[in-house]
């Protein structure tokens, strides 16, 4: 018990173009299967926690450690943080001209592999698992022959998001406002599809701004993060709390 | 027309970063002394048993060209360096020793053949099964060429320069130098007087070419310029689609390569010109490699016509090259889809001329260049609207790539319009591959190489998808080697 | 070669007036190079010039034009035109050119607050305006009447009015030099307005403009040419870190002509933002000349120009963005919108960018056309008529450039201008 697959020990980052500061010493621990959520005003930090846990090089971390499965985090590049096992649903998914996304995907779950020393799959084999996951996240297969994420709506970027999660059964998946710009029925099928994805091996980090998301996933815990550093954590409850006294009560 | 993955992997599956295809072949060649002069010009013409009427022509263009100085002649305007060329020191012509062309593949030289198979040339069991007929350039002389009777049945000529000379004089005489005429810039003007051999292709009216038609080129003797001159002829209501690709094995010297390309269109008839270009681009310190001085230009005669150039340039030291059309017949079409990749030391001042001067004519210019290493890279192009040209419409997009700091990426488009009813519309931009992009890219796993590449790849699909198939297959592999060791 | 005899003995003549010799670094090399030169005639690699036909420039032998001559005959003219600019000569600030009076040339007129003559050891004529650029340029500066002055945090008026008041007289030519430096901190107003004189001149201003360390210039440019005049007009400006320069020009051709704006972008931070309209009719030819250097990184330009053309005129728009080795974070865009009214009429764009430094964001675009035909046929089954539809279409075409030009009476000027120029387009 009590495996930590993420420990981040009093991070401080700043934006490298200005070197403004603004995570300003993060603890925070998620064990296996834990699903975490960050709660938080604008500007607090939210989106830069999860980016500078992807390894985004537009920060640049002055202070602390993270360490993920007890590897150091920090010494890796963005692409072996991934392959290691770090997913990061963007909040605003980059259009990728030309690219189809099936190509993306087998080069992304081949190099994975490659990585974990298993052969590629076959174009059956991927083809099989890309479809099933298509048919689960209920994406229009059409919007797959087009350029990755070109002509998408939000909506449908943020489903792609999650299916390309699912495709990369990530053991930390890092959900940076997956939840915003969706309508009911994608908010519940991205609910759904986290909700099968949870188990022992795999823990979540959910950043949101809204409670609805947590109608549909129960979290183990709830963050506030303030000013770049976490006011407070609890459980569900907390979110009660945020939605009766907003966050001015934590600051 | 099917894939043959044979060949694209073995021009492709490369190793090492270095050039891959530097071997020489051992073949006997038959070398007409170095310089150039009305006497190389009647050798040349002689040992091609040329009609009086083709001397007189090549030494009209001989006589023009010597006219000029050569300061004055050569085009100073492109954004390439190159050190002075002495012309009197190439040979103007080189002929593999065949005293009697092969009649068939038992015919040619087996180490010809191998070379042929070393640059992935399909020229047995597996062209057929690729639907293609290889007019196998070597040197100078065109040396086999396959698929010629089921062509011949459609009543479709494609067949060496020199032969069509000898067996479609009036052809020939009608249309060569129709497009690009003798005087035309200097290095066309020095074609029209030494050109050896290339290609010539005429298809009847009515009839749709039903396979790709495809050559190679190749430079191989030591020193030898090589000066190729192509026309094809499409007639009315026909379709040909026409496929060039090219590798050059390593040679100290820069080669210089002025070749000249002529294409017609009838009316409703349509060509379709792919290259891929891979000619060997020097060392990574800019020493040697290939000057690829080259004179493309189709015409849109008949009304309703359609030329199309595609190309995606990786190779040589330098490239001149403006493949353009005009678009002379009301309702024409002209097209021009182009990658120009330079790395290293490599110089590309390359574009395409739209000259529009039937009614309701229309022309298209994707170009995207990508500049890494040292490299620089220039797009260069015109569209110009002549009075008659009611109603005609350019759209041009050129988009720019920079890898590293120390390369150059340029733009220099020319439009010019004398008619109010025309429509133009130019859209440019240059920067380096997006942050964003590439986070996305290795945040799902794939390393900084991989990911750039996919980008690039992605960028280039426009023009890519262009292409037929396999060339486009082969054309992204081509920009992964050519990029080898110019990210991260 | 007679036409350059001419101005050789020309040349020799002004050196022989008492030029200060602290000009001469500029002056010396402009005689040097016309003499060798001339003027940009030649068709090679004569990329400035080579879709206009210049012979007109030698048609005539130009003489330098004298103050008197233009001012004695034609100030009561000047003062009515300049007032159609709103522009008080008591009120506002006016910088007539040529005048010997003026205050900038030190003699009667007392010098406003934050504006003073540069010391002749100080001015930097022929740092930024390379004689040997432009056989044009050259001239003006062998034999250029130069004005040299700063401009300080001090100046507390809306704006300088530099005035070019037009020529009374045939074969004349008129080469002012202004060396301007805006310095530190400075925000300042410049109003350049060349008046069209209905006579066969020769006109090559030269402006020069350093910019010191955050100092903002805005600088309106009106052209208004006739039928008869020539009128070559230089600016070129140097920047130094987190300066802003913005210039907003308004060209009605003169007979051949040209708006020819350099920045040179050297310090870092720095911003310039260049916009214009020119108007062609009849037979007039000109040239938009615009280049853009930047030589330090996180710098932007925009460059945004319209041109309408009708008759059997011809306008060129070249615009270049040249991005050094080194000029990292570079933000530059271009953007040249042309109308083509009637047969004949002739638009030759080269939008070119010329780029050594990776991390940029550079992009270009060019079109050319007629109006919109389903905006005329909405508009027209409105029940408006071709021709006042056109003239709608055009007018919003044009309104976008003079929208943003920020002095107000220079603003209404433009407008007015416009209003009077419209009907002077045939629009077939």
């Amino acid at each position: 018990m009590d495996n930590k697959i993420l420990e981040i020990k009093n991070l401080k980052a700043l934006v490298s173009e200005t070197g403004e500061e603004i995570l300003s010493g993060i603890d925070l621990e998620i064990g296996d299967g834990e699903t975490h959520v960050i709660m938080g005003p604008n500007g607090g930090g939210k989106s830069t926690l999860v980016n500078v846990i992807a390894g985004r090089d537009s920060y640049e971390v002055s202070s602390g450690s993270i360490k993920f499965k007890s590897k150091n985090l920090l010494n890796m590049n963005i692409d072996e943080r991934s392959r290691e096992g770090i997913f990061l649903a963007f909040q605003y998914p980059s259009e990728i001209p030309g690219v189809r996304p099936w190509q993306f995907m087998k080069a992304a779950v081949d190099a994975k592999r490659k990585a974990n020393g298993d052969p590629e799959l076959s174009v059956r084999e991927f083809s099989k698992i890309y479809d099933d996951n298509l048919k689960k996240i209920n994406i229009n297969s059409d919007l797959m022959k087009r350029s990755l994420n070109e002509g998408f709506s939000g909506g449908e970027k943020k489903r792609n998001e999650v299916f390309q999660m699912m495709m990369l059964e990530p053991n930390l998946a890092l959900l940076d406002e997956t939840d915003s710009g969706l309508d009911v029925d994608a908010l519940k099928a991205v609910g759904d599809a986290v909700n099968n994805l949870r188990d022992s091996k795999r823990s979540f980090l959910i950043v949101t701004h809204y409670q609805r998301l947590l109608d549909h996933i129960k979290p183990d815990f709830v963050h506030i993060l303030i000013n770049g550093k976490i006011a407070e954590s609890g459980n569900s409850d907390l979110v009660k709390k945020i939605e009766n006294d907003g966050y001015e009560s934590f600051a | 027309m099917t894939s043959d993955n044979n060949s694209i992997s073995r021009k492709t599956k490369l190793e090492d970063k270095d050039y891959k295809w530097g071997f020489t072949t051992d073949v006997e060649t038959e070398v007409v002394p170095k310089g150039l002069s009305e006497e190389i010009i009647n050798i040349i013409s002689s040992k091609k048993s040329e009609p009086k009427w083709l001397l007189d022509w090549r030494l009209k263009a001989y006589k023009h060209w010597l006219a000029q100085d050569k300061k004055e002649g050569e085009p100073e305007w492109a954004m390439v360096d190159y050190p002075d060329i002495n012309y009197q020191d190439i040979h103007y012509y080189a002929a593999p020793n065949l005293s009697d062309a092969p009649k068939s593949l038992e015919d040619v030289d087996p180490e010809m053949l191998e070379a042929f198979e070393k640059l992935g040339i399909p020229l047995e069991e597996r062209a057929q099964l690729a639907g293609v007929a290889v007019d196998a350039v070597f040197d100078s002389v065109s040396v086999a060429t396959t698929y010629e009777k089921q062509l011949k049945e459609l009543g479709i000529i494609f067949c060496s320069f020199s032969e069509a000379v000898k067996n479609h004089p009036d052809l020939i005489e009608k249309y060569l130098g129709s497009v690009v005429p003798y005087s035309d810039n200097y290095f066309a003007n020095l074609n029209s007087a030494v050109f050896s051999d290339g290609s010539f292709i005429y298809v009847p009216p009515g009839v749709r070419c039903p396979i790709e038609l495809m050559t190679y080129f190749r430079i191989n003797t030591a020193d030898t310029g090589q000066f190729e001159r192509t026309l094809i002829v499409a007639d009315k209501d026909s379709y040909v689609s026409y496929l060039e690709g090219c590798t050059a094995p390593i040679r100290k010297s820069s080669q210089l390569h002025a070749a000249v390309v002529e294409l017609v269109a009838l009316e409703n008839a349509e060509i379709k010109y792919s290259t891929l270009q891979n000619w060997y681009p020097g060392t990574k310190e800019g020493v040697g490699g290939v000057y690829n001085f080259v004179t493309k230009r189709g015409k849109c005669l008949g009304k309703g016509s359609k030329i199309s150039w595609t190309q995606v340039e990786t190779g040589s030291a330098i490239t001149w090259k403006y493949p353009s059309v005009i678009l002379q017949g009301d309702d024409s079409v002209g097209e021009f889809y182009s990658v120009a990749l330079t790395n290293n030391r490599q110089q590309a001042d390359t574009g395409t001329k739209m000259i529009h001067i039937g009614k309701n004519t229309r022309s298209n210019i994707v170009a995207k260049g990508i500049s890494a290493g040292e490299g620089n890279n220039t797009y260069r192009g015109q569209v110009k609207v002549l009075p008659s040209a009611e109603n005609a419409q350019n759209f041009t997009q050129c988009d720019s790539l920079l890898i590293g700091d120390k390369c150059g990426a340029h733009t220099v488009p020319y439009i010019e319009v004398k008619n109010p009813s025309a429509k133009l519309e130019h859209e440019a931009s240059t920067s380096k591959v997006s942050d964003d992009q590439l986070f996305y890219l290795m945040q799902r796993g794939l390393d900084e190489e991989e990911a750039h590449h996919m980008i690039i790849t992605g960028w280039s699909k426009e023009v890519f998808k262009e292409l037929p198939f396999e060339f486009a297959v082969e054309a992204g592999q081509l920009l992964k080697v050519s990029l080898e060791g110019a990210v991260g | 070669m007679s036409y350059i005899d001419h101005y050789k003995k020309l040349i020799e003549s002004e050196l022989k007036s008492n030029k200060n010799f602290y000009f001469m670094r500029a002056v010396a090399p402009g005689a040097d190079y016309f003499i060798e030169n001339g003027f940009p005639l030649k068709k090679k690699g004569n990329e400035r010039w080579k879709y206009l036909d210049l012979r007109n420039v030698t048609s005539s032998n130009f003489i330098k034009s004298i103050y008197e001559e233009r001012i004695s005959t034609d100030f009561e003219s000047v003062l009515e035109k300049l007032n159609s600019c709103g522009i008080n000569i008591v009120e506002d600030e006016i910088l007539i050119v040529g005048d010997e009076d003026n205050h900038l040339a030190g003699r009667n007129f007392i010098e406003p607050e934050g504006i003073g003559a540069s010391s002749p050891s100080k001015t930097n004529i022929g740092e930024i305006a390379n004689p040997e650029e432009d056989g044009f340029i050259a001239l003006n500066a062998a034999v250029a009447d130069i004005t040299s002055f700063w401009i300080d945090e001090n100046f507390s008026k809306k704006a300088l009015n530099i005035v070019f008041a037009g020529q009374s007289q045939d074969e004349r030519l008129v080469t002012e030099r202004m060396c301007i430096k805006i310095l530190k901190n400075t925000e300042v107003t410049i109003n350049e307005i060349h008046f069209d004189s209905n006579f066969n001149t020769l006109n090559i201003p030269v402006l020069e403009i350093h910019l010191d360390k955050d100092s903002k210039l805005i600088h309106n440019k009106v052209i208004l040419g006739s039928e008869k005049d020539m009128n070559f007009n230089f600016t070129r400006v140097f920047q130094e870190e987190g300066s802003s320069y913005q210039n907003n020009s308004f060209c009605h051709s003169p007979s051949i002509g040209s708006n020819d704006i350099k920045v040179i972008m050297s310090g870092e931070g720095s911003e310039c933002d260049l916009r214009g309209i020119y108007f062609t009719n009849n037979k007039n030819q000109f040239n938009t000349h615009i280049t853009v250097d930047h030589l330090a990184p996180n710098c932007k330009s925009n460059q945004f120009f319209k041109g309408v053309l009708s008759d059997e005129s011809k306008a060129v728009f070249s615009g270049k963005i040249f991005v050094e080795k080194g000029a990292q974070k570079t933000y530059a865009t271009q953007k040249d919108l042309n109308l083509l009214m009637s047969k004949g009429a002739e638009i030759d764009t080269k939008p070119s960018l010329e780029i050594y430094a990776d991390d940029v964001e550079c992009s270009h675009g060019a079109t050319a056309g007629n109006v919109d035909e389903n905006t005329l046929y909405y508009m027209m089954s409105r029940g408006l008529k071709k021709e006042t539809a056109t003239r709608m279409l055009v007018r919003g075409f044009v309104d976008e450039m003079i929208n943003s030009i920020s002095d107000d009476k220079i603003r209404k000027f433009a407008s007015n201008q416009t209003e009077l120029i419209l009907p002077n387009l045939a629009f077939k």
